[in-house]
């Protein structure tokens, strides 16, 4: 093995590493943070308690943007919007979720959330949190937890190709 | 609990190579390259008034991590050593190399088997798992030739024409053996000869393929069958033909070398010298003996002398130079070769690898075509996807710490005499589990006739099987990363590589960390609670305390079998020697009395690891005799090994330093080890020492040994352990090799900021970061994407993230000590960007609590180690609405030490990201690219600093 300039600490990383169990979220040892006025101190669930909610029920749409986007369809300029999906994030709430316009009156989608663990393996179920689209009009998937990747797809049914955002 | 080792698979030895070479995947940059190069200064004296107008050429082999490595000097160049090809397999990084190399009869070519050495851990590896390609010699061309050949020293074996012959042996003890034929012009298998027989030392002659089967010189039939031609004097070691039709051969008779011409059939005496100073080498124009040849023959057509003083490693093909070292260092090789005209030589360096590089594919089930887009259920996705190993790669909670040598030795020591006993905290290294003691949560078994195992043996069974790693040997000691597993995606040929594009569970091997603890070790196997199996993943010490078992189990085995018991001298566990048959079952296994009838009425231990298997070279000295040996382990069995390892502790550098990483065990009065000569082990009538050539010639019961074998008065010549530490001390501190880069990051350096800066960490749970620095929530989200496509919904039937997992590692490196790396790779496509099976985006999204279009300057953290792409291509999104990103290239390499880098200024909207990729063209698949952490400092409207400005 290669070796470079071999240090020994005095303290052993386990006893260290020991000393460190539990406290990593308690008092951050960073800087402190200056952020803009908190926007959601109504959120009523953050991360994982957030999973399958309606973001506008647990107030976690007042400080969600926008973080990616999809057209599902082509139109011509000066059209009415095309259909498109988007994936919202909301901070306040750790928490994700998905918009869809369908556009049209005949629309027949299956909105999907896809997630992925955060660091890779299997992908997780894919239908738990959308909604099959019926007609023109918009459409809010339920929420999931923001700490996976995660995107928006629209499925046309019954046989469509997916239309997917890009992965946040 | 009943714990198995297996045929020992295993990411073993790595064998140091000298103690440097087999480097963790996860280094610092390559040092400087040293030396120019190694050629005589002043050749007219050295070689000879002709050497510029001489076409004499040799070729020497030696293998690093990167690969085996071929050099070729010329005498035209002074003897220049330049580098002429790199042989490896494509795949994860596979630990160091080792092989064997023979120049054709046109001088054209050279022949190569090579294989890691982690091999040498594993019987069927040994017998079938090596590669061979041939290399052109005037361009270093390389083509491969088959995949699963014989590790051994005869292999491969060229002869007068570019016909060259390679063996691979068959059966569990390799009792028989494939004979195949390859033209070297054409680098194609001509004819695989099945040998129901163990055949050796085989040489092409004109008239027909030879070898040595049953201890005699036997010509091998077009169908395979041998025809007995003679009976050499001894033992062979060494078999060449030549192109006037005759075979010379070298064998040993006792203290004695013998050499032998067959020719017209007969067989004459042509020399004799001492046992490991006659040596024989073909080359051009016929056959050379080499060594002491004061007692050879001369006028023998096609044979000629070469007087050295010292054994040789390889000889030129005219016999003008003499390789008496070629031995790998840190990122270079040593050489001391010597010319044949005026005995002069030289030493020297040159840098490791150069000229062409050939990556052979490795075997393994090919991926699944990508199907249609069948939309399995998510259950079903899951079930095929779950793997057979109970403890899991790049999880957060299973970070093993790699110890340092002093904590192996300290612990080892504890182990052996029931005294592991250090109390292990409640979430030790963030597992999540209770509070426990190594050995109270694994009780040491009792060894049969009392006593404890010789903690020296021990240290050598650790080295051997792992380097002594616990954690994932891309972790030098101090890191934590994810655990070491054997063959964890059941993608690991016979042996030993990883086929990154295969996957298949039911294969899995599961053999967990230093002590490689395999039974047990499978997800739903109940020998130990879910708790233990992740101890025993991540605690070196619980680890330890298992694998000792293992060992104690073969002890026993041997020494309570219902045949009788298997005693080595006076039998007494404390003596190293005595263990001598348990660490041979312990790698090749034991035959049971009980299960004769299984195996023809033999009973015992077996073949393969008789030191008087004809695979071995008979007139090998002592493993370690020379440091160098390391370098080609494929000269000694296991056992040899093991005791090699124990006689000579393992090694490592610090600096040009050559440091032990353990002690000598306490010598009996020859101040050595006392090992058995490898007739200990006939159990044939005729098998005195020096008689016959092979004592198993036939398979029958003198291939196998039991019963009781006296070498040694082991009270008074025999080794015991050595403690350096005292029994019931406290744990060793532990040395790390590289610092943690623990410092908080306040951006300061940067005098335009307007607030603090936010750190995006590699592991959203911060708390999961185990190397103990303070450290506080991340302020964005940090995702890693696998395959491409990502995730399993485009294909569920072949999904691409699975294959990338492969090579995906988490480092205990980086800001924080904790990082992620994996190796570049080259696009599917020539024009493309994206590899389908590889590829892996590093997603770094900050919470951005500023107004949009703020300013930031943006910094990746580069690590101190396991980051080395040159042109890492960061990709900035300022706006998640936008589709143009801003792209910065950095150097990753810091030569050793953590570093920040900015990647630019930006104005920044809410949901921008930062994104890294390892697919760049051109890339091998064989260089760290590193995802560590990356800040976002706020400079309000101010454009502040540029890509690839230090920090």
């Amino acid at each position: 093995m290669r070796h470079r300039n071999l240090v020994t600490m005095a303290a052993s990383a386990i006893a260290v590493a020991t000393i460190m169990v539990g406290a990593a979220s308690a008092a951050a040892a960073g800087p402190d943070r200056v952020a803009e006025a908190p926007a959601a101190a109504l959120a009523s669930c953050s991360g994982e308690s957030c999973r399958g909610k309606v973001a506008a029920e647990q107030g976690c749409a007042a400080d969600a943007y926008q973080v990616a986007g999809v057209a599902v369809e082509d139109v011509p300029p000066g059209a009415p919007p095309a259909p498109h999906a988007l994936l919202y994030y909301s901070p306040a709430c750790d928490a994700a979720y998905g918009y869809y316009w369908s556009g049209n009156d005949g629309d027949q989608s299956n909105i999907l959330v896809q997630t992925l663990y955060p660091y890779g393996g299997a992908p997780l179920p894919e239908d738990e949190i959308g909604y099959p689209s019926r007609g023109r009009n918009t459409f809010y998937t339920k929420m999931v937890p923001w700490g996976f990747s995660i995107r928006v797809c629209i499925r046309p049914l019954p046989n469509g190709n997916d239309k997917c955002t890009e992965w946040r | 609990m009943t714990m198995r080792k297996n045929s020992i698979g295993i990411l073993g030895i790595l064998a140091l190579l000298a103690g440097s070479a087999a480097a963790t995947s996860a280094q610092a940059a390559p040092a400087s390259p040293t030396a120019a190069g190694v050629a005589f200064a002043a050749p007219d004296n050295a070689l000879g008034d002709d050497w510029q107008t001489s076409s004499d050429t040799a070729v020497a082999g030696v293998g690093d991590t990167d690969g085996f490595h071929l050099y070729v000097a010329r005498e035209a160049a002074a003897f220049r050593w330049t580098p002429l090809a790199t042989l490896r397999a494509s795949g994860t990084d596979l630990g160091a190399w080792t092989g064997y190399v023979c120049t054709t009869g046109s001088g054209r070519y050279a022949v190569a088997v090579y294989a890691p050495v982690i091999a040498t851990n594993r019987p069927a590896a040994t017998m079938a798992g090596a590669f061979a390609s041939v290399v052109d010699l005037a361009t270093g061309t390389a083509r491969h030739l088959v995949t699963g050949v014989q590790l051994a020293y005869f292999n491969p074996a060229c002869g007068p024409s570019d016909r060259v012959l390679l063996t691979r042996a068959v059966g569990r003890e390799g009792e028989r053996t494939d004979l195949l034929a390859v033209d070297a012009v054409t680098a194609e298998v001509e004819s695989t000869r099945r040998i129901d027989r163990q055949l050796t030392t085989p040489t092409p002659a004109p008239d027909g393929d030879y070898g040595i089967a049953g201890g005699r010189l036997v010509k091998v039939g077009a169908t395979g069958r041998l025809t007995a031609v003679a009976t050499p004097a001894g033992q062979p070691f060494a078999v060449e033909a030549t192109s006037g039709g005759a075979v010379d051969l070298v064998s040993v008779r006792g203290e004695q070398a013998v050499a032998q011409r067959w020719q017209g059939g007969r067989l004459t005496r042509t020399g004799t010298g001492p046992r490991q100073r006659l040596q024989l080498f073909r080359g051009a124009g016929g056959n050379r003996l080499v060594g002491d040849v004061t007692k050879v023959r001369s006028g023998v057509p096609g044979l000629s002398t070469l007087r050295a003083e010292r054994p040789v490693r390889a000889v030129s093909a005219q016999g003008h130079l003499m390789v008496e070292r070629v031995a790998p260092t840190d990122k270079a090789v040593e050489l001391t070769t010597r010319a044949a005209h005026s005995g002069r030589e030289i030493n020297g360096s040159i840098s490791a690898g150069g000229g062409p590089t050939l990556s052979v594919p490795l075997p393994g089930r090919p991926a699944a075509k990508a199907g249609p887009a069948v939309r399995a259920g998510p259950a079903a996705r899951l079930a095929e996807d779950a793997p057979a190993c109970a403890v899991p790669r790049n999880n957060p909670s299973v970070q093993p710490l790699q110890p340092s040598y002093n904590m192996v030795e300290w612990a080892v020591e504890q182990a052996v005499h029931g005294q592991l006993l250090v109390q292990r905290p409640a979430n030790y290294l963030k597992t999540g589990l209770n509070a426990y003691q190594p050995q109270v949560r694994f009780p040491p078994h009792q060894v049969a006739y009392g006593g404890t195992v010789p903690s020296q043996l021990m240290m050598a069974i650790l080295s051997q099987e792992t380097n002594m790693a616990q954690a994932s040997w891309h972790g030098v000691p101090g890191d934590t990363a994810n655990p070491l597993v054997s063959d964890y995606y059941g993608n690991r040929d016979a042996n030993g590589n990883s086929n990154i594009e295969v996957i298949d569970y039911t294969k899995s091997d599961c053999g967990y960390g230093i002590g490689q603890v395999t039974t047990g070790m499978r997800a739903g196997e109940t020998v130990f609670t879910p708790e233990d199996k992740v101890r025993i993943a991540v605690d070196y010490a619980a680890n330890i305390a298992a694998a000792m078992n293992i060992l104690i189990d073969k002890w026993n085995q041997l020494n309570q079998d219902s045949g009788g018991r298997n005693k080595l001298n006076d039998g007494d566990p404390r003596y190293i020697e005595n263990w001598y048959a348990a660490v041979w079952a312990y790698n090749s296994g034991f035959y049971p009395y009980a299960e004769r009838a299984s195996h023809g009425g033999n009973w015992g231990v077996g073949w393969f690891n008789n030191p008087v298997n004809p695979r071995l070279p008979a007139n090998r000295p002592r493993f370690l005799a020379d440091p160098d040996d390391a370098s080609h382990p494929g000269d000694w069995t296991y056992p040899e090994l093991i005791m090699g390892w124990a006689e000579t502790p393992q090694w490592y550098w610090l600096g040009n330093e050559r440091l032990f990483k353990y002690s000598k065990p306490a010598f009996g009065s020859s101040g050595k080890l006392i090992l058995p000569n490898i007739y200990s082990f006939c159990t044939s009538a005729k098998c005195v020492e020096g008689l016959p050539a092979n004592p198993c010639p036939d398979r029958n019961e003198n291939c196998w040994w039991h019963g009781e074998t006296f070498w040694a008065i082991c009270s008074s010549a025999c080794a015991t352990e050595r403690l350096t530490y005292p029994l019931g001390s406290a744990e060793r501190p532990l040395q790390r090799s590289y610092g943690t880069d623990c410092g908080n990051f306040t951006g300061d350096r940067e005098p335009r900021k307007i607030g603090p800066p936010l750190i995006v960490y590699t592991l959203n749970e911060t708390g999961q970061y185990n190397l103990g620095c303070p450290i506080g929530p991340s302020d964005g989200k940090f995702t890693l994407r696998l395959g491409n496509p990502a995730g399993g919904y485009a294909n569920p039937v072949d999904p691409t993230w699975r294959f990338a997992q492969i090579d995906l590692h988490q480092l205990g490196a980086g800001h924080k000590g904790h990082m992620w790396f994996t190796h570049v790779y080259k696009p599917d496509y020539p024009d493309g960007d994206s590899n389908a099976k590889h590829q892996i985006v590093a997603t770094w999204s900050p919470d951005l609590p500023y107004p949009d279009d703020t300013r930031y300057d943006i910094v990746a953290h580069l690590p101190s180690h396991g980051g080395e792409w040159d042109t890492s291509r960061y990709y900035i999104w300022p706006d998640p609405k936008g589709v143009v990103p801003k792209i910065c290239s950095i150097d990753q390499s810091t030569n050793g030490a953590d570093r920040w880098k900015y990647l630019g200024n930006l104005p920044l909207k809410k949901g921008a990201r930062v994104q890294l990729k390892n697919v760049a063209a051109g890339a091998q698949g064989n260089i760290d690219i590193a995802f560590d952490a990356v800040a976002f400092i706020p400079t309000g409207t101010t454009d502040a600093q540029v890509c690839n400005a230090d920090y």
